[in-house]
């Protein structure tokens, strides 16, 4: 997941009149973002709900027009409205209630007290940055991050103003500088390191 | 507990991690560590669907049918239009993709599959390695049970139906084992071998996937070489462990047809994700 794309309208372009390689930048631009996005929200669908978003996408793209964000908000926006199709579907097909201990758990399958303070995998990574997180915050901070919108896309996106989506953001980064601060001091009662005294970032 | 200053446009570079930790405001280093970390390249496992996603955007998604949503299906098999790929022969015959795959023209893993898959029903295509399904050498160590044909798969392809156009062109391209069903059936419906030409010529391709009509929708078999032909096909990766069942791909979803069994493909490996030991709650629902 690199910054964005070189001359997206020339991409875009080709990949219209068929140029595999044009078609290759934009799928790598969005894809692994777009996979850890949905292996969040539903760890054993999302593959199949990403296969879903891009034949939506191969579709359509003739008649996509934008730039680039406006391009991703728009992957985005069909992977969401998938997400939400299945999540209606299978609350119909659950036929056995829900244990009330489960429904704590943070998203993703993966409890962040669990999850090692070097977080090599990304997919660890975003239910690091997510967990500890409300709902709403979660959702800004993972579309921001993941798909790389900016504000306005985002409050596009989950039907909020931008102003509200500013103010769920900085909350949102207060919590987890807590979080990742709480982490760290050994009296930490959860997780601790023996007393070293030296932080120690995980890789960036 | 201290506040740490952020403006926006500190939160913007450190969202799209353009921040490093040793610039971030204090308190903020191991955030900006999380989110590069988030953003980090892409893994193997995150890439199993590329060459079919990158197929799909190029062709505007023409030739696929839509998802079939019941059951899993491995990325790949979906970006082709079939619910697995182990009932890619009745998908890719309608949907004009082995035309595609007769000239070696899928991408990569699709047309590696796609061989594999032909070559149950005795349709030989290029394995995008060099060679063809079904005329390398047999006996693989990989090949799960013998391709003895146990009956499962003995009706074949319908030569009268919508599969007619892509027997028709894996018979063009020379690929059509005259001892499979799939020949067999053509050589009938076109009322004779002699005449499969003629027949052919008036085949047109399906401009709309339509269910196909011979679903036999009694096989169980988890075998994958559970056919009735003499291709035993190059079994170089692993097998598809999905019967070939004749579960037609429908373009109204939902699909009659059997659920299928599978999950792991190995030839593409969707896998079942990393976070799927996540009870069946939905995630991130709870947590406000």
């Amino acid at each position: 997941m690199d910054g964005g794309i070189d001359d997206f309208a020339a991409v875009l372009d080709a990949a219209r009149q068929g140029d595999d390689d044009a078609a290759a930048v934009l799928f790598d631009a969005v894809h692994p973002g777009l996979l850890r996005y949905l292996r969040w929200h539903e760890p054993r669908a999302a593959e199949d709900l990403a296969a879903d978003t891009w034949l939506a996408v191969a579709e359509r793209l003739g008649g996509f027009e934008g730039d680039e964000q406006a391009f991703r908000g728009w992957v985005f926006a069909i992977a969401r409205r998938r997400l939400a199709d299945h999540r209606r579907r299978s609350r119909r097909r659950r036929t056995t209630p829900v244990a009330p201990e489960t429904l704590t758990r943070i998203g993703g399958g993966l409890d962040p007290a669990q999850v090692s303070l070097e977080a090599a995998d990304a997919q660890q990574a975003v239910a690091r940055l997510v967990g500890v997180l409300s709902r709403d915050q979660a959702e800004v901070v993972l579309l921001r991050v993941l798909a790389g919108l900016g504000v306005e896309e985002v409050a596009r996106l989950v039907g909020k103003r931008p102003g509200t989506v500013r103010v769920l953001q900085h909350r949102a980064l207060r919590r987890l500088a807590q979080a990742e601060a709480a982490r760290r001091t050994p009296t930490d009662g959860a997780r601790h390191r023996s007393g070293r005294g030296r932080r120690r970032e995980s890789p960036g | 507990m201290a506040k740490f200053p952020l403006d926006d446009e500190v939160v913007d570079r450190l969202l799209a991690g353009a921040l490093a930790p040793d610039d971030a405001p204090p308190g903020f280093g191991p955030v900006a560590a999380l989110v590069r970390a988030a953003r980090g390249p892409a893994a193997a496992n995150e890439l199993a669907g590329r060459a079919a996603a990158v197929d799909a955007l190029v062709r505007g998604g023409a030739g696929a049918t839509s998802p079939v949503r019941s059951g899993r299906t491995s990325m790949i098999g979906k970006l082709l239009g079939v619910k697995t790929l182990a009932v890619a022969v009745p998908g890719l015959l309608l949907t004009g993709g082995v035309a595609a795959a007769a000239t070696g023209s899928l991408p990569g893993p699709a047309q590696s599959a796609a061989s594999h898959v032909l070559s149950d029903v005795g349709i030989s295509v290029p394995n995008g390695h060099g060679g063809h399904s079904g005329t390398g050498t047999s006996g693989s160590s990989s090949s799960q049970g013998s391709a003895n044909g146990h009956a499962a798969n003995a009706t074949g392809p319908d030569a009268t139906g919508p599969a007619a156009y892509g027997l028709c062109t894996a018979f063009k391209a020379g690929g059509l084992n005259q001892h499979s069903v799939a020949y067999r059936n053509l050589a009938k419906a076109a009322g004779g071998a002699s005449n499969i030409d003629t027949y052919c010529a008036s085949v047109s391709k399906p401009t709309t996937t339509t269910t196909q009509g011979n679903g036999t929708g009694d096989d169980t078999s988890s075998d994958v070489t559970s056919t009735t032909t003499a291709g035993s096909g190059n079994r170089d990766h692993a097998p598809v462990s999905t019967p070939p069942t004749q579960g037609p791909p429908s373009s109204t979803p939902p699909v009659s047809a059997p659920p299928v069994s599978t999950p792991d493909s190995g030839a593409d490996s969707s896998g079942t994700g990393p976070g799927g030991h996540a009870p069946s709650s939905t995630p991130g629902e709870g947590a406000h």
